[in-house]
């Protein structure tokens, strides 16, 4: 249950004198804005105390925040140490309930400025960014969606806090009402519990277009005017149409907007909010019934067109096929669709840079391509620009099926459709999503995770999909299935899946109950938007700046790492493996010592095995390069052999050979150990990236070691259990 | 054409006959909630057995005592997709369970 908001309206000391009755005038605005900045500069900060009022705001935010120096203070100060002076930017909350297009909105306001972090000290997503009006910047916070501002999950409470400027948030200057013309009545309740807020209050009419198509479609001048004169704007937020309407809008209403009849304004920081929501309850309902009687919305289709779309898609048989074709669609978009992307980028791009780069050495003298330092730059830098590259096509394609899957409104039913399935682990049915494409790919699937409103459920998901067998893994498992169990290697191959499966399921139970206990299973009430057609074309800026995004956060650990793995293995650990940067046999290097040290921690899982151990460390790189490590380490080259013919061939016999004797004569144990411990460890360094892109380094971290210590238990009780009988 | 067919096999079914079959409950004599609710009938709520925390969140999503819903859709595992006007509000089967309904008032 979320703490109630009381007690954090308790504990914040305001300087404010009462500034939510709005302004009638200029002057009384001038006013309120230096009783803010007073408040500031006596160290008040709004909401802040003590030592941590002496800080930047963003102190406050907590190592998993991302850092974001231009966009987290609603004052940017400036000149001598004594802060003298400080420009104020006004902050704008964007509020409303969940799929009312207020997101969208907020992203057609913003495009690439926009920056989604986590609220202070939580895992709740907000996004903000700063937006040019005229002379001023103003900092723009789009918060979860939520039906009210009594919450009850840690997303809703950071909504409701943003808009009532509690916990630490400063107080917005102007809150935006996102009304969803298709749910108008539901809405108005929301608006009502906004309006009493006392701040100026623009509602931005969303949905319109389809609320037309139902016959239900407002006039916003109307609206506005039944609502007692409090601005209405018009906006499509897939479209951007009345966008710079609503910015004009917002900068017109900064000194104040009426509060309609019926409805009174609050004190935020005097009032219990659990009374003050729920005693209120009925004024409001009686208040919106009495907007909606002026409006005249009774003329309207019993039966809509979404409604005839949902007898099929949310059919109790059809609707689970339907779910599962679309799961089926997504999945092959971002494994078959996305792999010859990859493959070109990974060979004919490679190419062309290493030329590149070659040419440029070259005019350095002719044996400027044999120095370390080219060594560095091909394969430690390019390697890890290329490999940053081969996840784009697989997490674009991802970014535009689920914005298409959003904006169609198809989302909101698959979370439905599946709720029961997901519920043994108090997970929304959408938790569906990401553990399926987690098969395909752990990348686009942690993208995926951004689908579920509640951000204890999405960092819970993040870290099950790891344990999701991508297909990066199924070359190992081809490779030792082959070599191993040559006549059985299909059902091996088949068994891997079941036990990534039966891992999920298994680790996420534990989870829960460890971590998560506070993740309860919650009736499932949700409105659903109608069904729309998504437009392609709208979707591209968002999705390119979410490319741009996964760049600039994962690409400086992916390329680090990589340059130190290239760097591990061109140290030379003994006197005959050659200089620095050449070192032909790779276990005399610091790589191979490193491999070595590490091998007997694998005794008990049966491959304490230096080949073993240090190809399960360049597959902490990516899966995708284990049996190619394996194969290096033997130095074998298997040229273009598939996994079939590795396994059965040269390689799989020196990998049997090893186990073999590691293991005391039960390779086939030790075998099916390897095979657990690739599953569950850590994909990849991509994966990792993203994980602390998206959920912070502690669970990043945590992720990592949930797996490492689950692949170990694994193998070791694998090879414990079936030496007896292999 | 089909649906307002069983629309109208399903109403008749249902609708209470004086000295028989009261209006809010199934004609086997179960509580008439929106799970056991035919499909496209208008009825009133008249009450919901959920804690005190949800059944205030069904009121904030406009699903309150006394007013008029129709369930639209029947999903898996008991899930229903309730009209209250042009909103659309989907739950899950046990939710629908605990939202007591009457078509008498409704239909009055």
């Amino acid at each position: 249950m979320a703490r109630s908001p009381q007690s954090d309206i308790n504990r914040s000391d305001t300087i404010r004198s009462d500034t939510n009755q709005p302004a009638a005038d200029s002057n009384s605005t001038s006013c309120e804005h230096t009783a803010h900045m007073q408040a500031d500069a006596h160290g008040g900060h709004g909401h802040r105390r003590g030592l941590a009022a002496l800080l930047p705001e963003r102190q406050h935010h907590g190592a998993d925040r991302p850092q974001d120096h231009n966009h987290n203070h609603d004052y940017d100060h400036h000149g001598a140490a004594d802060g003298a002076t400080a420009v104020h930017h006004r902050r704008v909350v964007f509020i409303g309930n969940p799929n009312v297009g207020k997101s969208s909105m907020f992203n057609s306001l913003l495009g690439a400025k926009a920056r989604v972090m986590n609220a202070p000290g939580t895992t709740v997503l907000l996004e903000r960014g700063s937006y040019r009006y005229g002379d001023e910047t103003w900092n723009l916070v789009d918060t979860p969606g939520t039906y009210s501002l009594l919450p009850l999950s840690p997303d809703e409470e950071v909504a409701s806090q943003a808009a009532m400027g509690t916990d630490g948030q400063p107080q917005p200057d102007l809150i935006v009402a996102a009304l969803d013309a298709t749910n108008i009545a539901r809405s108005l309740y929301f608006l009502a519990m906004v309006l009493e807020l006392g701040r100026p209050t623009v509602v931005a009419l969303t949905m319109n277009d389809l609320a037309r198509r139902n016959n239900v479609g407002l006039d916003p001048a109307e609206l506005s005017a039944t609502l007692g004169g409090v601005p209405v704007v018009e906006v499509d937020g897939r479209t951007g149409k009345g966008a710079s309407t609503l910015m004009e809008t917002i900068a017109a209403s900064f000194h104040g907007t009426p509060m309609p009849r019926g409805l009174h304004a609050i004190d935020t920081h005097s009032v219990d909010v659990a009374s003050w929501v729920e005693d209120n309850a009925d004024a409001r309902f009686e208040w919106a019934a009495h907007v909606l009687e002026h409006l005249n919305l009774e003329s309207r289709a019993r039966i809509t067109r979404s409604d005839r779309i949902d007898r099929v898609l949310l059919n109790p048989v059809f609707g689970i096929l339907a779910f599962l074709a679309v799961m089926f669609i997504v999945f092959q978009a971002t494994t078959w669709l996305a792999g010859p992307m990859q493959d070109w980028i990974d060979g004919s791009v490679r190419e062309w840079c290493e030329a590149g780069i070659n040419t440029v050495f070259s005019w350095f003298g002719p044996n400027a391509t044999d120095s370390w330092f080219h060594g560095l730059i091909v394969d430690g830098i390019l390697d890890g620009c290329i490999t940053v590259l081969t996840f784009l096509p697989p997490m674009g394609i991802m970014f535009i099926m689920l914005s298409l899957l959003e904006d169609s409104g198809y989302l909101a039913r698959a979370a439905f459709v599946m709720d029961k399935a997901m519920r043994a682990m108090h997970l929304d049915g959408r938790a569906f999503l990401p553990i399926v494409i987690g098969f395909g790919c752990n990348l686009p699937a942690l993208a995926a995770t951004r689908t579920l409103p509640d951000s204890r459920q999405r960092v819970l998901v993040g870290m099950l999909v790891p344990f999701s067998s991508c297909t990066a893994r199924l070359s190992v498992y081809l490779v030792l299935a082959y070599a191993f169990f040559r006549d059985q290697a299909g059902l091996v191959v088949f068994l891997m899946y079941v036990c990534s499966v039966l891992l999920i399921l298994g680790v996420g139970i534990l989870l829960r109950q460890v971590k998560f206990r506070d993740l309860q299973s919650e009736p499932f009430a949700m409105s659903l938007p109608p069904y729309q057609v998504p437009r392609l074309v709208t979707l591209v800026r968002p999705v390119l700046v979410k490319l741009w995004d996964f760049i600039k956060g994962a690409s400086s650990i992916i390329i680090t790492m990589i340059a130190f793995m290239w760097l591990l293995q061109s140290i030379p650990a003994t006197a005959n493996a050659g200089s620095f940067g050449h070192v032909d046999d790779v276990h005399q290097s610091v790589y191979g010592v490193v491999a070595d040290t590490v091998a007997p921690v694998f005794a008990p899982a049966g491959f304490d095995d230096w080949h073993a151990s240090a190809a399960l460390m360049t597959g902490f790189v990516a899966k995708e390069v284990v049996v190619g490590s394996l194969g290096q380490s033997y130095a074998i080259n298997s040229g273009n052999e598939d996994e079939q013919q590795q396994g059965e061939g040269t390689l799989g016999e020196a990998i049997r050979h090893s186990f073999d004797e590691s293991s005391g004569g039960h390779g086939r144990a030790a075998a099916v150990a390897f095979l657990l411990f690739t599953l569950a460890y850590t994909p990849c360094l991509a994966t990792v990236a993203e994980l602390k892109r998206q959920f912070g380094r502690k669970i990043a971290w945590q992720t990592v070691g949930l797996g490492l210590v689950t692949a170990y238990i694994l193998a070791v009780l694998a090879f414990q259990t079936l030496r007896w009988v292999l | 054409m089909i649906p307002i067919t069983i629309t109208i096999m399903s109403t008749a079914q249902f609708r209470p006959t004086p000295g028989r079959t009261a209006s809010g409950r199934t004609p086997d004599g179960q509580p008439l909630t929106i799970r056991n609710c035919p499909l496209h009938v208008d009825a009133t709520i008249t009450g919901i057995r959920l804690d005190a925390r949800h059944r205030f969140r069904m009121l904030e999503l406009g699903l309150r005592v006394g007013t008029t819903v129709r369930v639209t859709q029947r999903s898996n595992a008991g899930g229903r997709v309730v009209a209250r006007g042009a909103e659309r509000i989907a739950l899950d089967g046990a939710t629908a369970n605990s939202i007591m309904l009457d078509l008498a008032v409704a239909n009055a």
